[in-house]
C-alpha cells in the first residue's frame, strides 16, 4: 500500500479566462520509508502540489489516496474530518520552521501531540523523548527565539514526528538554513523516513539539497516534467556505511 | 496546554502594560460609580443622621436643601402640639466658606437644639457639645483635632467632638454648633450694621405725620425688634408617634397656610431625583462613554494580537488544531486582561478612594455588575479577533 497516492491531481485557481491552472494531471506515489523531492523554480506550483496532498487545497480534479484512504476523488469526499486526517496521518515542517514564539522547544512538540488528545504527561515525556533522540535534550526548556537555525528546524522536525505520521511533508526546509545545516537537515529526514517507515516529500528549489533522495519530480508551470530515480547516495565513509544507512548520511554531512 | 497563558508568560512586559492601562480606565470607571453612589450617600446623610418623619418648611419651597426657607423658632411649639407627632426640633442650615490656611474652605453648619434631635449622630473622638455656646462637633472630613479652635461671626468656636461622613447634599463637610450659635453666626449684625439699620428705620418713621413722637418711638422699637430677631430657622424636623398617621399630619400643617409639612420620602426624592439628578445623568453618561471605550481598547488590543499571531494560527489549524484551541487562546486572553485590568482598577480604589474630594462608595452589586459588564465586553471584543482568526488559512504556514 502506498502512503501518497496522486492521481490526475489538477488545481485550478480562478474561472473562465481568469482561470489559472497551478497543477496539471499530476500523478505519483509514494511508498512508505521513501524521501521524494519535488523540485522547481519559484511559481512552478510545487507548493500548491503540497496543499493538496496536505488537504489544506481542494483539489479542482482528481484521486487523492493517504494511507490507503481515499480523500478526494472530484472534491473531498465527505465523511472524512480533514482536520483530524492532518493530526493524525500528517507531519508538516515550514521553510521558517514556524515554531510558536511562546512556547519552549518542548512545548512545540507537545503541542502537535495535545492536540491530537495525547495526555499532557505523556506529551511531556514522548516530547522530551524525540527532542533528546535529535540532540537538543539541552534545550528543551528554550524559546525559539535562543535556538539556532539548525536547531529551531529540528524542533520543527521534531514536532511534525510527534504523532508517527505515515506522511511528512516539508515546504523548503532548507531556505533559511546555511548548506552545512539544510543538509544536515537532509540527512535527518532521509533518516527518519527509514526509521520511521513514513512517506517523506520535500519541496523545494535547491537541487544541492536533493542528494541521495529516492525519487525527485521536477515540475514547471504546474506540470510534472521529468521524474528521477535513485540519486547517488552520499559517498559510503570508512565504515562501509552509505546508501539507506542515516548514520551515513550524518557521518557524511556532519554531526547533527 | 494553555496556549493563552503561554502567550502572556513569554509578553508579559506588554500583557501587563496594557493590563495597567485597562485596569486605570476601569479604575475611572469605579470611580464614577462610586462617585454616583456617593452623590446619593451626600445628598441624603443630613436626612439619614437626623431620623425624622417630617420636615415643616416655609410654604411653596422645597426647603431646607433644595430652596430657601425661612420659619420662625417658635413653629416648634406648634409643631410639637399637632396629634400624631412624638417631638420636632428645630434646624438651621448654611454654608460657610472661611480662609484656612491661605486656601478657602466651604463647609456646612448645622446649628441644633442641645437636649433635642437633629445634632451629630455619632462621635468618632471627644464628646458631643454640652456647653450652649462657642462648641463645636465637626466631620471628619474637616480635617480638624480637638481643641482645635475657628472663627465664625463674632467669636471663636472650639472642637469638641469629630463626627463622621456628615456633608450637605453639595459634598461640603458638615460641622454642628448650637442652634443660638448657628442663628448668631447667620443673623447676629455687627454693632455698626445695628446702628445704620436703627437710624434708616427713624428717618423712614420720622415722615409719618399721624403718630406722635411717643408713638413713633414705640413702633421704631417693635420693628427693630423683629429686624434683629435671630429665632429663625430653616426648618423644624419631627418625629412622629408609633401608628399615627404621617398623611393627616401633614394635612393638619398645610392647613396652617405659611407652612409645608414635607416627608422624609418626599424630601428624599427632591434631594436626589432634583438636586442631583443632572450630575447622576452626567456621570451614567461618563460610565458608558468610558465602558465603550474599555470595549474598543479590548478589542483593537485583542485584534492586534490576533493579527501579531496569525502565523502561528495557520501552524496551528495547519497541525489539525480544532477552532476551540484557536477560539479558547483568544477568549481566555481577552477574559484574562479584563479580569486583570478590573483587579488592577480595583486595588487602585481601593488604595485612593478615601483620598478623593469628594465621597465614593463602593457597592459591592455595582462593582460585581462591572465585573460582569467587563467580561461581556471582553467575551464580545474577543470576536473580531476571532473572526480574523477563524478566517485564517492553514496554507498561510506555507512559504516564507
Amino acid at each position: 500500500m502506498y502512503a501518497i497516492e496522486v492521481a490526475g491531481v489538477t488545481k485550478i485557481y480562478g474561472k473562465g479566462e481568469t482561470a489559472v491552472t497551478a497543477i496539471a494531471d499530476a500523478t505519483f506515489q509514494v511508498k512508505p520509508g521513501e524521501l521524494v523531492a519535488i523540485l522547481g523554480p519559484s511559481g512552478s506550483g510545487k507548493t500548491t502540489l503540497l496543499t493538496c496532498i496536505g488537504l489544506i487545497n481542494e483539489p479542482t480534479h482528481g484521486r487523492l489516496v493517504i494511507d490507503g484512504a481515499t480523500v478526494a476523488d472530484e472534491g473531498w469526499q465527505p465523511g472524512f474530518d480533514l482536520k483530524r486526517l492532518r493530526r493524525e496521518k500528517l507531519g508538516f515542517i515550514f521553510q521558517a520552521h514556524n515554531l510558536i514564539p511562546f512556547l519552549t522547544a518542548r512545548e512545540n512538540v507537545m503541542i502537535a501531540l495535545e492536540i491530537n488528545q495525547l495526555p499532557r504527561t505523556e506529551a511531556k515525556s514522548r516530547a522530551t523523548e524525540l527532542l533528546t533522540t535529535l540532540n537538543l535534550g539541552h534545550r528543551l526548556d528554550n524559546y525559539p527565539t535562543a535556538l539556532s537555525g539548525g536547531e529551531a528546524q529540528r524542533v520543527a522536525i521534531a514536532r511534525a514526528l510527534a504523532n508517527r505520521p505515515k506522511v511528512i511533508l516539508a515546504d523548503e526546509p532548507t531556505a533559511a538554513l546555511d548548506t552545512e545545516n539544510g543538509k544536515n537537515v537532509m540527512a535527518l529526514l532521509k533518516k527518519l523516513a527509514v526509521e520511521n517507515h513514513s512517506a517523506i516529500l520535500v519541496v523545494t528549489h535547491d537541487h544541492r539539497m536533493v542528494e541521495g533522495f529516492d525519487r525527485i519530480f521536477e515540475v514547471r508551470d504546474g506540470v510534472i516534467v521529468k521524474e528521477t530515480q535513485n540519486i547517488p547516495t552520499p559517498v559510503a565513509n570508512n565504515s562501509g556505511k552509505g546508501g539507506d544507512d542515516p548514520d551515513a548520511w550524518i557521518d557524511t554531512f556532519g554531526c547533527l | 496546554m494553555n496556549l493563552a497563558i503561554r502567550d502572556i508568560r513569554y509578553h508579559r512586559g506588554r500583557f501587563i502594560l496594557t493590563s495597567i492601562g485597562l485596569g486605570l480606565l476601569l479604575g475611572v470607571v469605579m470611580s464614577m460609580g462610586g462617585i454616583y453612589r456617593g452623590l446619593f450617600a451626600d445628598a441624603l446623610a443630613v436626612l439619614n443622621a437626623n431620623q425624622a418623619d417630617l420636615w415643616v418648611v416655609q410654604q411653596d419651597t422645597n426647603g431646607p436643601f433644595a430652596e430657601s426657607s425661612r420659619i420662625p423658632e417658635d413653629i416648634k411649639y406648634r409643631v410639637a402640639a399637632v396629634p400624631g407627632v412624638a417631638e420636632a426640633a428645630p434646624l438651621s442650615f448654611q454654608t460657610l466658606q472661611i480662609d484656612r490656611q491661605g486656601k478657602p474652605f466651604r463647609f456646612f453648619l448645622i446649628g441644633y437644639e442641645l437636649n433635642n434631635f437633629g445634632g451629630p449622630p455619632a462621635i468618632l473622638a471627644g464628646r458631643p457639645i454640652r456647653q450652649k455656646h462657642y462648641e463645636m462637633v465637626v466631620a471628619k472630613a474637616m480635617q480638624m483635632e480637638l481643641g482645635a479652635t475657628i472663627h465664625l461671626g463674632l467669636h471663636d468656636y472650639t472642637v469638641v467632638g469629630i463626627t463622621g461622613k456628615i456633608v450637605s447634599s453639595g459634598g461640603d463637610p458638615a460641622a454642628y454648633v448650637t442652634l443660638a450659635d448657628a442663628q448668631e453666626i447667620q443673623f447676629k449684625k455687627d454693632n455698626s450694621a445695628i446702628r445704620n439699620d436703627r437710624q434708616r428705620i427713624g428717618a423712614n418713621l420720622s415722615g409719618v405725620q399721624s403718630l406722635t413722637p411717643s408713638q413713633a418711638g414705640f413702633l421704631q422699637q417693635n420693628i427693630a425688634e423683629i429686624t434683629e430677631s435671630t429665632h429663625i430657622v430653616n426648618t423644624v424636623v419631627a418625629k412622629l408617634e408609633p401608628g399615627a398617621s404621617l398623611q393627616e399630619v401633614q394635612e393638619r400643617i398645610k392647613r396652617w397656610n405659611h407652612l409645608r409639612a414635607i416627608s422624609d420620602a418626599e424630601q428624599t426624592a427632591i434631594l436626589t431625583k432634583g438636586m442631583i439628578e443632572k450630575a447622576r445623568m452626567q456621570l451614567g453618561l461618563f460610565r458608558i462613554i468610558l465602558l465603550i471605550i474599555s470595549a474598543v481598547i479590548i478589542a483593537l488590543i485583542i485584534y492586534t494580537s490576533t493579527i501579531d499571531k496569525i502565523k502561528v494560527i495557520a501552524t496551528l489549524k495547519l497541525i489539525g488544531a480544532q477552532n476551540r484551541v484557536i477560539v479558547g487562546m483568544i477568549l481566555q486572553q481577552s477574559l484574562l486582561m479584563g479580569i486583570i485590568a478590573y483587579g488592577i482598577g480595583y486595588l487602585l480604589i481601593l488604595l485612593t478612594y478615601e483620598n478623593f474630594p469628594r465621597r465614593i462608595v463602593l457597592e459591592p452589586m455595582d462593582l460585581q455588575g462591572l465585573f460582569a459588564i467587563v467580561m461581556v465586553i471582553c467575551t464580545i471584543s474577543s470576536f473580531v479577533g476571532i473572526r480574523k482568526a477563524l478566517k485564517v488559512q492553514p496554507a498561510e504556514a506555507l512559504g516564507g
